[in-house]
């Protein structure tokens, strides 16, 4: 037990990322707010970043941080993009829940 | 090949130009017809298929009385010209061609059917101008024009039945051309399915001659040239051959082929269809149920001469339904008040003429009666149709109905005169085109004895044939007498007024052939030398002999009866015509005739009979209770339960249930919210490391070197199966060992090698990650699969258990990961 | 009405982000402060190499700039109350410095022609058997006090995290999102991506932060039902999947350990030192100075940056431009009308749409 505890290695990284993504993945699946969802999924995106990082160091290999990089300008295209639609649904509709959002459905 | 076979126009053969002709119009104006009457009107419509027609007409003229004239004149007129148009099916060595066969029996044909056919174009711009689907109905003549011609003209019987089903395609379309009219598309129904019938017949009797000729054409393959059919070299003695039950084959094939012309021709007991085909406009009925395509069957058999004159059984059958037919049907037209209807049933009864010419080898009398029965029946029907434009035009309900007909002499003067001629003709008038054709049957019948036929059958079917005349005279005069003679019955009949001229026009000029059609086979008398005109052009076309008995054949009538016998028959013939109108003044010439009312009323003297001609004999009601209904109660199980309950229920329904049931399943899933989708995700994502937990099932595999035991843990398959931990246990202590080369720590590798060892080998499998431990045990024994001479090299360093020394000697031990 | 609820929304979130980042960076200072000091207690203890030791990794590694012996066993025993060295035929490891700022730890294994020669052990000649390169930085992040940074910055992350998916707040939830952005820069610190670090700072915790707290004020609108009424089931079930994986997850990652020698020495090697500075040496030569890359550098991953990853990179930047120009174009209004006529017909339109469609 204290081994795991005070012995951090990279499998501790790892659980968190899983954490963070599964946290990510909770709140996309529960809330309904676009708003919300969205920063859940930046969540998500973050805890990929940790992964590549994390591997990154144990392979030795600087490149993961290349593609952490891209992964950030990536989240930002996707919350620019993502907070205009929502802020064009709300004026639409005044509101942001996304499962009531349903027009293209029918 | 002559030169004549080389002749083309506009780089085609030119004998394909004349059924091309007509179908090329059939596609213009089936295609482009709409278009053409909204921009030029509807001259557009009848000019191009009126010029369609005379352009085959004016082609098969000029190769007629051109070429084919002259090679008659060197004595092929039997081989005539024949062009490949191309190979059509090329099976191994099998092989049909589209080839046109231009002899003198199809010249005669492709002359009759171009003519008229023209004629009868001619008359339908007159008689449809009113009519909403025009260019559909010139398309559909002028379609049924090119494959009467591919019929006449094919040079073997695959192309002829492309003709064969051509015409029968476009005489359902034109029967059914106002189907509007629920009984008019049943009629056009009927004609067709009946006409299937005879049909399969035919196929199946194509299929035995192809059989039968194998070896006899060209190849090993049979053919069905009629060139080679004809030869009796090639396929005369195979016709003679026993076939199934001793019968020959030619009577087989003979027979098959006679039931498929008897669909076509409306023979008993097929003929049920060509009295409902009236409903067609009357030009259809005209042309195609009067001149041209009823003849087919009557032209096919001439064409298979040869094949019918190697077996007189088949011939026999043929004659037969001949006689029967013109009997029943003149019998059935006796009580009929429609005017087309008369005349349908005057037709099936003049075909029956045909056949028993044909039936008694009197192969050119059979054309001659097609050829002016073309003439003045289609002359009849022509009249037929300016009498019921006429009576139509003042708003008859039944413009038909002979009943309120009469006195129309004075309102159709050239409708009353072309028919008058034509009545004249069919009734065999002498001096008409229809007494020598019909005289030239009768004198045939009663002449020819054909090898193997009962003694005097000839005679029979004379005597049948001459009451068959005076009744065709009889009821083709009371409907003369009651359509033009006595004073007007109705207000229409009263208000009548003549055709205009595009309609009296074609009248004419047919009321003329059937005037004087009949020079071309004046009779045969031994001492006035009549030019045999029609006689001498057919001969070569057909067979001169009856094949099997090699006794002379029916070319060879005019040798067995004397001039004498000639002149009463045709003396009898002429009385019995003369009677027949006589009998028919003397009733009709007033009027409907009180006499034969009351004769006919119930309890009269012929009632009976009356009725049993009104009704037809009942061969409907017959037909309907024997086969149609017992059809309908089949279909109607398959209905019920094959479509409605399997297809529909079973299949379709079952199918779209279970689709429907998945679809409410799958709905829960993909309702289009992303959220649901997200779960499915999940759930995926944890199902993969639960279906990979399941999958652990641990062992190890060893392989014998020497006194060397090599093991391979294989810790499983799934995530951890990689990761596991493996101890192992090799000198059977049940303990984990220890590694050498690691104090300390245990034994962890999955490559292990023993020397020197047989006995319990232990593998636990750990999963590092739940700490579960699966432990698999194998009892190795060195000897195995080893002969023990030489025995085994002592192991180089034998170890000694319970010495506290380690047991295992892992020499080789390497992790690989 | 927007306007002064906007206003109080501002003021609120200063407050807010001041008080947080006050307490987080005391905090934070605290447990760093706490960990260096430790983190050089914990240092293994080294020891001169044997000669025969070093000789062999100087042959085997010939940038090496040091060479040391850590302590892994017990070099002396007590025989008879005297220590004695422990015999040099025993497998050892030695650290290796080389000049590319790598460590390689370096197995050693006496030769077994040699072993034979017990009599003079230190004539015993040493193979290497392998090499595992490390970077220099891992050295110092061991010990108890790196372990307590961690779980701190972990608990700043997963606690932000689960702020932002239960507060009904949305001002609450951005705040939750930039204390588990800072704590997840902490965690690239600790694994040496100091650049990435640093733009996870300024890019996430600053500028896409604040595109969310504008959001938020425009969409000033508290939220009544957080969670949607349908599809309970669903969610249940996606719950109890996702803590499966929790679970599951965290029973594998936390055994995943460092690759072993085979794999590490084909694995790709960062980009080789590169000549910084070139001298005339004595010889009349050139010698060339290098300087360490550091690992997760600005120069180290600018380096990969335009080198490899230059089209991804260029890729981006095309990304970049259209996600600006398409966010524009969406969020810009679509027609000027009076707010209230524009919301009525905007509103009215789309359920005649709705209707349409569902008809």
């Amino acid at each position: 037990m204290s081994n795991v505890v005070w012995n951090i290695g990279y499998g501790h990284f790892l659980v968190l990322a899983a954490v963070l993504f599964l946290i990510g993945v909770l709140g996309v699946l529960v809330r309904r707010n676009a708003l919300i969802m969205l920063m859940a999924v930046e969540l998500m995106l973050n805890a990929a970043n940790v992964t590549l990082l994390t591997f990154s160091r144990m392979w030795g290999d600087l490149s993961a941080h290349t593609f952490a990089l891209i992964v950030i300008a990536v989240a930002a295209a996707e919350a620019s993009v993502g907070l205009a639609i929502v802020v064009a649904v709300f004026r639409g509709r005044r509101n942001v829940e996304v499962d009531r959002l349903t027009t293209l459905r029918h | 090949m002559d030169a004549s076979s080389q002749l083309t126009f506009l780089g085609l053969p030119i004998l394909m130009w004349i059924p091309l002709a007509p179908l090329l119009g059939a596609l213009i104006n089936l295609v482009l017809g709409p278009w053409l009457e909204r921009r030029l009107g509807r001259w557009a419509i009848h000019s191009v298929a009126i010029a369609a027609v005379v352009f085959a007409f004016g082609v098969a003229a000029y190769l007629v009385f051109g070429p084919l004239l002259q090679a008659f004149h060197e004595g092929r007129g039997g081989v005539g010209i024949t062009q490949v148009a191309y190979t059509w099916i090329e099976v191994g060595a099998f092989k049909a061609q589209l080839a046109f066969r231009l002899d003198t029996l199809s010249a005669v044909m492709i002359l009759i059917v171009t003519f008229v056919g023209s004629l009868i174009h001619i008359y339908s711009a007159g008689y449809m101008a009113h009519d909403p689907r025009y260019s559909a109905y010139f398309g559909y003549l002028n379609l049924f024009m090119g494959a009467m011609l591919i019929l006449v003209l094919a040079a073997n019987l695959p192309v002829m039945f492309i003709g064969w089903e051509g015409v029968g395609l476009c005489s359902y379309l034109l029967i059914g051309f106002w189907f509007e009219n629920e009984s008019y598309a049943t009629a056009g129904r009927k004609a067709f399915v009946v006409n299937r019938i005879g049909d399969f017949a035919f196929l199946l009797g194509m299929f035995l001659l192809f059989w039968a000729t194998k070896d006899a054409g060209a190849g090993d393959a049979g053919s069905l040239d009629f060139a080679t059919l004809r030869s009796t070299a090639a396929v005369g003695v195979k016709f003679t051959q026993p076939f199934w039950g001793g019968e020959r084959l030619a009577a087989t094939a003979g027979i098959l082929l006679f039931i498929g012309a008897c669909g076509k021709s409306a023979q008993v007991p097929l003929f049920v269809w060509l009295p409902d085909a009236m409903a067609g406009p009357t030009p259809v009925s005209a042309l195609i149920h009067a001149a041209t395509m009823v003849t087919a069957g009557v032209y096919m058999v001439c064409r298979l001469s040869l094949l019918y004159a190697s077996s007189t059984t088949a011939l026999f059958v043929v004659a037969t339904v001949g006689l029967i037919t013109a009997l029943a049907a003149a019998f059935m037209a006796f009580a009929q008040t429609d005017l087309k209807k008369v005349l349908a049933y005057s037709t099936v009864s003049q075909l029956g003429f045909m056949f028993v010419a044909a039936g008694t080898g009197n192969w050119t009398a059979a054309i001659f009666h097609l050829g002016t029965h073309a003439f003045f029946k289609a002359c009849l029907f022509l009249d037929a149709g300016s009498v019921m434009h006429a009576m139509e035009h003042e708003g008859s309900a039944t413009p038909g109905d002979i009943t309120t007909m009469g006195g129309l002499r004075r309102r159709l003067p050239i409708t009353h005169a072309t028919f008058a001629i034509s009545c004249l003709a069919i009734a065999g008038i002498p001096l008409f085109s229809g007494f020598f054709s019909k005289d030239e049957i009768l004198a045939g019948a009663f002449a020819v004895h054909p090898p193997g036929w009962p003694p005097i059958y000839g005679k029979i079917l004379w005597a049948g044939l001459l009451i068959a005349a005076l009744g065709t005279a009889f009821y083709m005069w009371r409907l003369y007498f009651l359509v033009f003679g006595a004073e007007a019955r109705s207000e229409a009949a009263r208000d009548a007024h003549e055709s205009p001229r595009s309609m009296t026009l074609p009248l004419v000029v047919l009321a003329i052939g059937a005037f004087i059609g009949g020079v071309v086979g004046l009779p045969h008398f031994e001492h006035l030398h009549f030019p045999q005109w029609l006689g001498e052009w057919l001969k070569p076309s057909l067979a001169e002999d009856w094949y099997a008995s090699g006794l002379p054949g029916p070319q060879g009538i005019e040798g067995h009866e004397s001039d004498g016998e000639i002149g009463g028959l045709l003396a009898i013939a002429s009385l019995i015509a003369v009677a027949g109108v006589g009998l028919a003044w003397g009733f009709y010439s007033r009027g409907p005739s009180k006499t034969v009312e009351r004769w006919t009323a119930r309890g009269g003297a012929f009632a009976d009979l009356y009725r049993a001609s009104k009704a037809k004999l009942w061969v409907d009601e017959f037909y309907d209770a024997v086969l149609v209904r017992p059809f309908k109660v089949v279909a109607q199980f398959l209905l019920e339960f094959v479509d409605r309950f399997v297809v529909d229920t079973v299949a379709v329904n079952g199918s779209a249930f279970v689709v429907g049931i998945f679809g409410r399943i799958s709905r829960w899933f993909q309702n289009g919210n992303v959220q649901r989708y997200l779960v499915g995700v999940v759930i995926g994502g944890a199902l993969v490391f639960v279906i990979s937990d399941c999958h652990h099932k641990a062992t190890f595999d060893y392989k014998i070197v020497g006194n060397q035991i090599q093991l391979h843990a294989d810790p499983g398959s799934g995530i951890l199966g990689s990761a596991a931990h493996v101890y192992w246990d090799l000198d059977g202590d049940g303990e984990k060992d220890k590694d050498l080369a690691r104090p300390g720590e245990l034994l962890d590798k999955r490559d292990v090698t023993v020397t020197g060892y047989d006995g319990p080998i232990t593998m636990w499998v750990e999963d590092p990650v739940t700490g579960h431990e699966v432990k698999v045990t194998k009892t190795i024994n060195l000897n195995e699969g080893r002969t023990f001479w030489p025995p085994p090299e002592p192991a180089a360093d034998p170890h000694q258990p319970g010495a506290g020394q380690p047991a295992e000697r892992p020499d080789d031990s390497q992790g690989v990961k | 009405m927007i306007r002064t609820c906007a206003a109080r929304a501002t003021v609120t979130v200063a407050l807010i982000a001041v008080v947080r980042t006050a307490v987080v960076t005391a905090v934070v200072t605290a447990l760093f402060w706490l960990g260096a000091s430790r983190a050089y207690a914990d240092e293994p203890r080294e020891r001169p190499c044997q000669p025969s030791v070093e000789s062999a990794v100087r042959a085997a590694l010939p940038t090496a700039t040091a060479v040391r012996c850590p302590v892994v066993n017990p070099e002396y025993q007590i025989v008879n109350g005297q220590s004695v060295l422990q015999p040099d035929t025993a497998p050892v490891t030695a650290e290796a410095v080389l000049l590319d700022g790598r460590i390689a730890t370096v197995e050693l294994v006496v030769d077994d022609a040699v072993k034979a020669n017990a009599a003079r052990p230190e004539a015993a000649r040493r193979t290497v058997r392998a090499i595992t390169y490390q970077h220099h930085d891992l050295t110092g992040s061991s010990g108890k006090s790196m372990a307590l940074l961690f779980w701190a910055f972990a608990l700043i992350s997963v606690v932000g995290a689960l702020f932002v998916i239960s507060r009904r707040n949305l001002i609450a939830a951005v705040m939750g999102m930039v204390g588990s952005f800072f704590g997840i820069a902490a965690i690239y610190m600790m694994l040496y991506a100091r650049f990435i670090a640093v733009i996870q700072m300024l890019v996430y915790a600053g500028a896409i932060m604040v595109l969310f707290v504008f959001v938020v004020m425009i969409l000033n609108r508290p939220e009544d039902e957080p969670v949607a009424p349908s599809g309970r089931i669903g969610q249940v079930l996606g719950g109890v999947a996702i803590a499966f994986l929790v679970w599951r997850l965290i029973l594998i990652l936390i055994h995943v350990e460092p690759v072993n020698v085979e794999v590490a020495m084909n694995a790709p090697q960062p980009a080789p030192a590169q000549c910084v500075e070139w001298q005339k040496a004595d010889n009349g030569g050139l010698t060339c100075t290098t300087e360490r890359p550091d690992w997760g550098s600005i120069k180290a991953v600018g380096a990969d940056l335009f080198g490899p990853g230059l089209f991804p990179f260029e890729a981006i930047s095309i990304l970049l431009l259209v996600a600006v120009v398409g966010a524009i174009a969406i969020a810009r209004p679509l027609r000027e009308q009076p707010e209230d006529a524009g919301e009525s017909g905007a509103d009215s339109s789309s359920d005649s749409r709705a209707g349409g469609g569902a008809a």
